[in-house]
């Protein structure tokens, strides 16, 4: 990521379908990062739908998903991106005179920095393009178009399915060994492992509460706590600053993730650390579910090196509360900046277990599973 | 006294009803009330001082109950009682003074200016061994009440009229001392800010990144004290969920030309490593260095525990409580709505009391004070200068006396 390298931002902005304006207000630690104002692209982007042939309908409705916010969370990003992919593959035919590996990694190529444009690819979509795009390099030149692209469709059939969905399953398998009755639960925002592993555990009878801590801007626990209260658990609502009050009563916390670095790192919604950092003052075991595709080679030792950054008016707006209002023109003086943050990383001595679909490891094992099943063995 | 009563349910009613913001006006309008009811109080002739105690701790008392959670109610009241029992006794060291000198002149001026010092001299010996002399061991062992020895040395016919008259002046000097002691209390209250303003140019130095949560006027108070010394730096504001006044002093930072940025509650972690200080206000300071702040605080000062970022305090001396927090995430502290948090009309389906033991499912939690102890403090700076959390314990010796910890009217026979 190099957006304070202008001969760099030069070139994607000539390639880039989406054309986004840079913000104002840029923080000044966060040069490196991309910033644009928000709110001008879909309509840009909506209006142009029937003109860009370069790009399949799938992938451009997948990319204006998540653009809107539609679709949110490492998971179901990967799907959907996933599907799109299946889709455009399915309906691609090679032109004269080229091999389908290269062209097809080629549109892939451009698919994806489409999406890039759309928001930041998450890490978990960053490994699953990473293993299409070595299935298409696979591919031998002796097998006709029809079967390469049967073979792209099962092969990507299988990666979800066992990378994502048969994963889930098994680390809500392992996570409910982990729940007592008697226990008090606590979540941070809204992840998809942890609210199966909390369904699945009610559905087997265990009697336990859960504590849900939300924060601005994207208050991602009110849709968990809906879920969940509809279920029937009793739940706890919370926002983040309250937890030194309410982590008294808790005896485990269990955090999704957006990926986990090879150093033991935690990346995922900003707020984690926090979260970890008062459990673990209070020596209370934080558990960490994360599927293992999720994992990556990348080290990282603070939350600024790598990053995202969201819209900085939803920081100055507050949905339902019309009072606080006193940011309103905020991007016209200088000296003030919004700092919307989207991830942070979460230091690995604060992290008790990662529970994952090879098993419960602790956080220093998480480069022997990049190193002895990534790359090589998928499968197994 | 109808008029003070009336004083007193109305700023009750305040209190109760919580109409009162921050704690600088609370302690203002506290010490602005028990001036009044000082000045219209009737003392006795004997035992000035006990009956002006009296009266303010059965006023205190109340006020102390209409909201116990704020602390500075309470400190206001003790200090009250302390500069009263402080103005007695340096009255009472005066006359012993006079005492003493008017024995050497004996001879001269005698009946009429000698009519204060001399026949005063028993009742002043007795007043002085009640307040001067710390009990002695006898005294507590046989616990034996020391003022009782104050009737019996009063003598004839003659010595009552000078007694009534140096009485009557001393008992004048004593309210008008307290009230004179109460007015620069006020006066310290209200400019507790500008003295801890201008320790700011030797904590802030050049190109500094301070970080700040929730909003508090000490804070804004230093640090334009320190931009206008012509240091530059910038300020990192958490916004302060919920009540988002990280929002009122961004705007105010912006407007005096500092360099500001906005993060939410959640950041803070993540920007903490790259911070040089963290400067707080705080709601009130216990006696062991403990902090009550809006909530949040807690977690700053745990990340900064952890990236070995100095977290500095401001408090005006009203703030300092003599009382020792036990439980202080429960007892000193308040849940606010839970609609600030969810809004009703939108979860309205999860409020269904369906389940079967009748228990509601959704539970809200929404404190508005935190507690952070003294071992993550690094400094505390009050309009006395700079101090460390472990040090505060002193400072209670100068505002408050040991008496007056409990603010409870005693119900034994005054004197």
């Amino acid at each position: 990521m190099q957006y304070d390298d202008k001969s760099r931002v030069q070139k994607l902005k000539k390639r880039s379908v989406v054309k986004p304006t840079e913000a104002r207000n840029r923080v000044e630690l966060f040069r490196h990062l991309p910033q644009y104002e928000h709110g001008t692209q879909l309509p840009v982007l909506q209006s142009k739908f029937f003109q860009l042939d370069t790009l399949h309908p799938a992938v451009y409705k997948v990319g204006l998903q998540y653009l809107s916010g539609d679709i949110c969370g490492g998971n179901a990003r990967c799907i959907a991106m996933l599907q799109a992919f299946q889709e455009a593959i399915r309906d691609y035919s090679t032109p004269p005179a080229k091999t389908l590996s290269r062209d097809l990694t080629a549109k892939i190529s451009s698919y994806v920095s489409f999406l890039i444009d759309c928001r930041p690819l998450s890490v978990s979509m960053g490994n699953a393009i990473r293993f299409l795009k070595s299935q298409i390099a696979k591919i031998p030149i002796s097998l006709s178009e029809s079967e390469a692209k049967a073979t792209l469709h099962s092969d990507i059939e299988r990666f979800i399915n066992e990378k994502i969905i048969l994963a889930d399953r098994v680390i809500v398998k392992h996570a409910v060994t982990k729940i007592r009755d008697g226990d008090v639960l606590l979540t941070y925002g809204s992840s998809s492992a942890v609210e199966m592993i909390l369904q699945h555990a009610h559905e087997l009878g265990k009697q336990f509460r859960v504590v849900i801590v939300d924060s601005r801007p994207k208050h991602e626990g009110k849709l968990l706590l809906r879920r969940l209260v509809r279920k029937g658990l009793s739940c706890t609502y919370t926002h983040i600053n309250a937890i030194s009050y309410i982590m008294h009563e808790v005896t485990r916390v269990f955090l999704g993730a957006s990926s986990v670095l090879s150093n033991g790192t935690v990346y995922s919604r900003v707020g984690t650390a926090c979260v970890a950092m008062v459990a673990y003052g209070f020596h209370i075991p934080v558990l960490v579910c994360c599927e293992a595709y999720k994992f990556h080679e990348r080290v990282q030792l603070d939350s600024i090196c790598s990053n995202e950054l969201g819209d900085p008016d939803s920081i100055s707006k507050v949905p339902g509360r019309e009072d606080i209002n006193h940011l309103d023109g905020w991007d016209k003086s200088e000296n003030l900046q919004l700092l919307n943050l989207i991830y942070d990383a979460t230091p690995s001595d604060y992290v008790s277990l990662i529970i994952t679909d090879y098993g419960m490891i602790p956080p220093t094992s998480v480069p022997v599973i990049v190193r002895e099943y990534g790359r090589g063995q998928l499968w197994i | 006294m109808p008029d003070t009563q009336a004083l007193v349910n109305d700023f009750l009613n305040k209190l109760k009803k919580r109409k009162i913001e921050g704690s600088q006006a609370t302690a203002r309008q506290t010490a602005e009330l028990l001036r009044s009811v000082i000045s219209q109080q009737r003392v006795p002739y004997t035992n000035q001082a006990g009956a002006l105690i009296d009266a303010v701790k059965a006023i205190g008392e109340q006020l102390i109950a209409a909201n116990p959670v704020e602390l500075a109610v309470g400190n206001i009241v003790r200090r009250v009682l302390h500069i009263i029992r402080e103005e007695d006794l340096s009255l009472t060291t005066a006359a012993i003074g006079g005492l003493n000198l008017s024995a050497v002149s004996d001879d001269e001026n005698d009946d009429d200016r000698d009519g204060d010092s001399t026949l005063s001299a028993a009742a002043v010996a007795a007043a002085a061994r009640s307040t001067l002399r710390p009990p002695s061991l006898q005294t507590l062992l046989e616990d034996t009440p020391v003022s009782a020895a104050v009737p019996q040395t009063s003598s004839s016919g003659g010595d009552s009229e000078g007694k009534t008259a140096d009485k009557s002046s001393r008992s004048r000097k004593l309210k008008h001392d307290v009230i004179e002691a109460v007015n620069e209390l006020i006066q310290d209250i209200v400019t507790c800010h500008e003295q801890i303003a201008e320790q700011a140019v030797e904590h802030i130095h050049q190109n500094e990144v301070i970080l700040t949560l929730g909003s508090s006027r000490t804070v804004l108070e230093f640090l334009f004290a320190a931009k206008e010394k012509k240091r530059s730096f910038r300020v990192f504001v958490a916004e302060g969920a919920p009540r988002y006044q990280g929002h009122l002093l961004a705007k105010e930072l912006v407007a005096r030309g500092l360099q500001t940025t906005l993060i939410t509650d959640s950041a803070v972690f993540a920007m903490i490593s790259r911070v040089n200080m963290v400067i707080v206000g705080a709601h009130a300071v216990m006696a062991n260095g403990g902090v009550i702040a809006p909530v949040g605080m807690n977690l700053v000062a745990l990340a900064a525990q952890k990236h070995a970022v100095p977290f500095v305090v401001l408090a005006g001396s009203h703030k300092l409580c003599p009382l020792y927090p036990h439980n202080p995430e429960v007892l000193l502290n308040e849940l606010r709505s839970p609609s600030e948090l969810l809004d009703f009309g939108e979860f309205s389906d999860c409020m269904d009391f369906g389940s079967g033991s009748g228990s509601p499912l959704l539970h809200v939690v929404n404190p508005a004070f935190d507690y952070v102890p003294p071992k993550l403090v690094s400094l505390f700076i009050t309009d006395a200068g700079g101090h460390n959390p472990s040090y505060m314990y002193r400072l209670i010796a100068d505002y408050y006396s040991a008496d007056d910890l409990v603010v409870q009217r005693r119900a034994t026979a005054g004197n």
